[in-house]
């Protein structure tokens, strides 16, 4: 995920994404400190600033959508680091700077930041869990959900099957709570409003479900078969 | 040190090969220097070109004026001064001597 801002260089405004922009900053403070005490320093500045500019609007022209870190690097290294700008004609040479490397782990937490604070705030929701079931996944999913041992909420179910209010409800419960689809809807990353449960979808993955569930009743009597056996 | 040296050697000469380019072309903006250096694979590095244009331009041998681009940011069109015109030709003169001398010196024959 890549969010893209507008920046504007050099009077142009310029699609570029995050990541791609801090990286054009620390090369553009790198100069400002390499020309740091220059006469005209505000002027050099400007006049890369228009030249990248004009290499994103060529890049940009070529049909792509935004620029991206190759781009911005592909252009540094065009124009150069700031520690090659060491001019010659000036006697005794300033003082070699050598520019910051591009710092991964600041920028790991930017990105980390902006992800959790877009998407992670949603609110979890109630989903049978496919990654951890015996029958439905009721059971797992709810003892998800409410950040508790699956065993336990298992054993009060079957007390209530026994009563038999149980099994219809757990039949109701299996029908009406979507399966989710990846863990990341199980912790809640996903939401996906846009794709209710129709009675479609709800009968097609109960045809799947009972399939399923089928064969892991065949391999649990297997099993038991195997267990007795031995005795 | 060979890189050392033909480094030096192109930064050197850098100053009077920009001269020589605009005053070839009446003007010239910095995209157009640099792809005329680069023709000549004499580019070095192309931030190098930006500071030294405004260092000429502050020096008084150079002077620029601002065109609108269709294509991209506003630019930059250079031109020599009066004053520059009279320094590139001192550049150029002293550049034939040294070359001249310079083949004369390393030629065996």
């Amino acid at each position: 995920m890549q969010r893209i801002i507008q920046i504007n260089i050099a009077k142009q405004v310029i699609p570029i994404e995050e990541d791609a922009y801090l990286l054009l900053k620390d090369y553009i403070n790198s100069l400002e400190r390499q020309f740091d005490g220059e006469e005209g320093k505000e002027e050099i500045i400007q006049d890369i600033e228009s030249r990248i500019a004009e290499l994103f609007s060529i890049k940009l022209s070529s049909g792509a959508p935004s620029i991206d870190q190759a781009d911005v690097q592909k252009v540094t290294e065009t124009l150069g680091h700031a520690s090659d700008f060491i001019d010659t004609t000036i006697p005794n040479g300033r003082d070699k700077y050598v520019p910051g490397p591009y710092k991964p782990t600041d920028r790991k937490q930017q990105q980390q930041s902006s992800y959790t604070g877009s998407s992670a705030k949603q609110e979890r929701r109630l989903f049978r869990n496919p990654y951890d079931k015996m029958v439905g996944g009721v059971c797992s999913g709810v003892a998800y959900y409410f950040d508790i041992d699956p065993t336990i909420v298992r054993l009060i179910c079957a007390f209530m099957l026994l009563s038999g209010v149980g099994l219809i409800a757990y039949l109701v419960a299996w029908a009406v709570i979507p399966m989710a689809r990846s863990r990341e809807e199980l912790d809640g990353y996903v939401f996906d409003s846009k794709n209710p449960m129709d009675i479609h979808t709800m009968a097609r993955n109960m045809g799947a479900e009972l399939h399923d569930l089928k064969n892991r009743a065949e391999a649990m009597s297997q099993e038991l078969r195997d267990f007795f056996r031995k005795k | 040190m060979v890189d050392n040296t033909e480094s030096q050697m192109r930064k050197g000469l850098l100053e009077l090969c920009i001269l020589g380019i605009i005053q070839k072309h009446g003007e010239a903006y910095p995209s157009d220097i640099l792809e005329q250096l680069k023709k000549q694979k004499l580019v070095v590095l192309e931030g190098t070109l930006y500071p030294l244009l405004t260092r000429l331009k502050n020096a008084e041998v150079l002077t620029y004026r601002w065109e609108e681009s269709v294509s991209g940011p506003p630019r930059k069109y250079y031109a020599l001064t009066k004053n520059g015109l009279k320094i590139y030709a001192q550049l150029r003169n002293t550049w034939d001597e040294l070359s001249s001398a310079v083949n004369h010196l390393t030629n065996t024959i």
